[in-house]
């Protein structure tokens, strides 16, 4: 086994943990078996939550997705606690009702997720401006086409307040808005709509926004990249 | 799964999805789950429950797997005030619970004289194999979920032991692309080994 590691990380840290992944896997894939839990477990599961619980206690009603108000509690909570340094900048100031809208939606794509999937299409995305890193994928599931945006180490080259996934004609214009995100690291997926052609608007490009109240295009795009 | 942003279009025109499995430290079901959230804890079940119940046979067997999952989750549940997103997946915290809850298990059956055969674990394994099994069935499932590429990427340098050149050639991508999509990757599955880790018995 030869874990080529040199090149990915100057860090010990880091490069311990990449070498202790590399040796977990390199030991062999252990996939899920086919026996599913007992159809009863969650009912056996949710009827002993009360006990010797003593914690926070529920906050939403069971299986209809997450309550407003526990997400603005959670975000109030880290607000006033910050664990993880953000861009610098003021990357977060969005309306709950903007929040139950994306925590729905989270677990509805989650949970229709599976089968079959075929790439597409998809690029690396050039630095434009700002720093970060990323790559998109057009993918092709049973519930339609998405765009599968993976970034790391995004910041803005100026105050933003978040960033903002478009998809341009090949010549750079007319952009068309998909989402939304404040994340710096992570993968943003968004299922294209029928009517928006990836053969019109080929192009994946990341912004920075500010809240201003102008949805167009600010001008100044981080990550650019065309899918092929 | 992983994302997530803020979604500004009309409800089912443009959704937005997370990946659990690799997960920001903003993943809403987190948030949800720490602040307890009953429904965040079922979303967690839905994703997780196979691949917990999975490992719990192999470890504990058959008659014994469903009843430590349930463990499980409600250690899970009970202690989600520790959880810290900023150290790690769900997923990843979930199988550290496991592997501890699996451990208990197991010695809890040695302790039982009266343990027939036939109720005897299928596959038993020892404490140091049951530790590393659960590392990597969460890996296994974690690079599932990365990008269709990096997963290639990973797959080809450590499950196919190839170099990067090697990969380069096979795949024919450019070598720093091979490099920038194998350290993504390893980026990614990093924070299930963090959540792994932040586990306590």
């Amino acid at each position: 086994m030869r874990l080529e590691l040199d090149d990915l990380t100057d860090d010990p840290t880091e490069r311990a943990a990449f070498e202790r992944i590399g040796r977990a896997l390199a030991a062999g894939p252990v996939p899920v078996d086919d026996a599913a839990p007992p159809a009863d477990l969650w009912d056996r599961i949710a009827a002993r939550l009360g006990d010797d619980d003593s914690g926070a206690g529920s906050g939403g009603a069971p299986g209809v997705g997450f309550s407003v108000t526990s997400l603005e509690q959670h975000r109030a909570a880290r607000a006033a606690t910050p664990s993880r340094p953000r861009t610098g900048r003021t990357l977060l100031a969005v309306a709950a009702a903007v929040l139950l809208l994306v925590a729905v939606s989270a677990v509805l794509v989650n949970r229709s997720t599976g089968g079959g999937t075929e790439l597409v299409a998809s690029t690396d995305l050039e630095l434009l401006a700002g720093g970060g890193a990323g790559a998109a994928e057009l993918i092709r599931t049973e519930d339609g086409v998405r765009l599968r945006v993976d970034v790391s180490g995004l910041s803005p080259a100026e105050a933003a307040d978040f960033y903002e996934l478009w998809l341009l004609a090949p010549d750079g214009s007319n952009p068309q808005s998909l989402t939304k995100f404040d994340q710096v690291d992570g993968v943003v997926e968004v299922v294209l709509p029928d009517d928006l052609s990836t053969t019109e608007f080929p192009v994946v490009d990341i912004s920075e926004e500010l809240d201003d109240g102008d949805e167009t295009h600010s001008g100044k795009s981080i990550l650019r990249g065309q899918l092929a | 799964m992983s994302v997530v942003a803020y979604a500004t279009a009309p409800a089912g025109r443009y959704l937005t999805a997370v990946d659990r499995a690799t997960a920001p430290p903003d993943d809403p079901v987190a948030a949800a789950f720490i602040n307890g959230d009953e429904s965040a804890l079922r979303a967690l079940y839905d994703d997780n429950s196979r691949l917990v119940h999975s490992y719990c046979r192999r470890v504990v067997g058959a008659d014994l797997a469903a009843d430590v999952t349930q463990e499980v989750f409600l250690a899970a549940w009970r202690s989600r005030e520790h959880f810290d997103p900023t150290q790690g997946t769900l997923t990843g915290w979930i199988m550290g619970i496991a592997r501890f809850k699996a451990i208990d298990a197991t010695r809890a059956r040695a302790r039982r004289p009266e343990v027939s055969d036939e109720q005897a674990p299928e596959a038993s394994v020892d404490e140091t194999s049951a530790d590393e099994l659960a590392l990597r069935m969460l890996l296994t499932e974690a690079l599932q979920h990365l990008p269709e590429r990096a997963r290639q990427m990973v797959e080809l340098a450590f499950l196919e032991d190839l170099t990067h050149t090697e990969i380069a050639e096979r795949t024919g991508q450019p070598l720093g692309t091979v490099k920038s999509d194998i350290r993504r990757g390893l980026e990614r599955l990093r924070r299930n080994l963090g959540g792994f880790d932040a586990a306590r018995a």
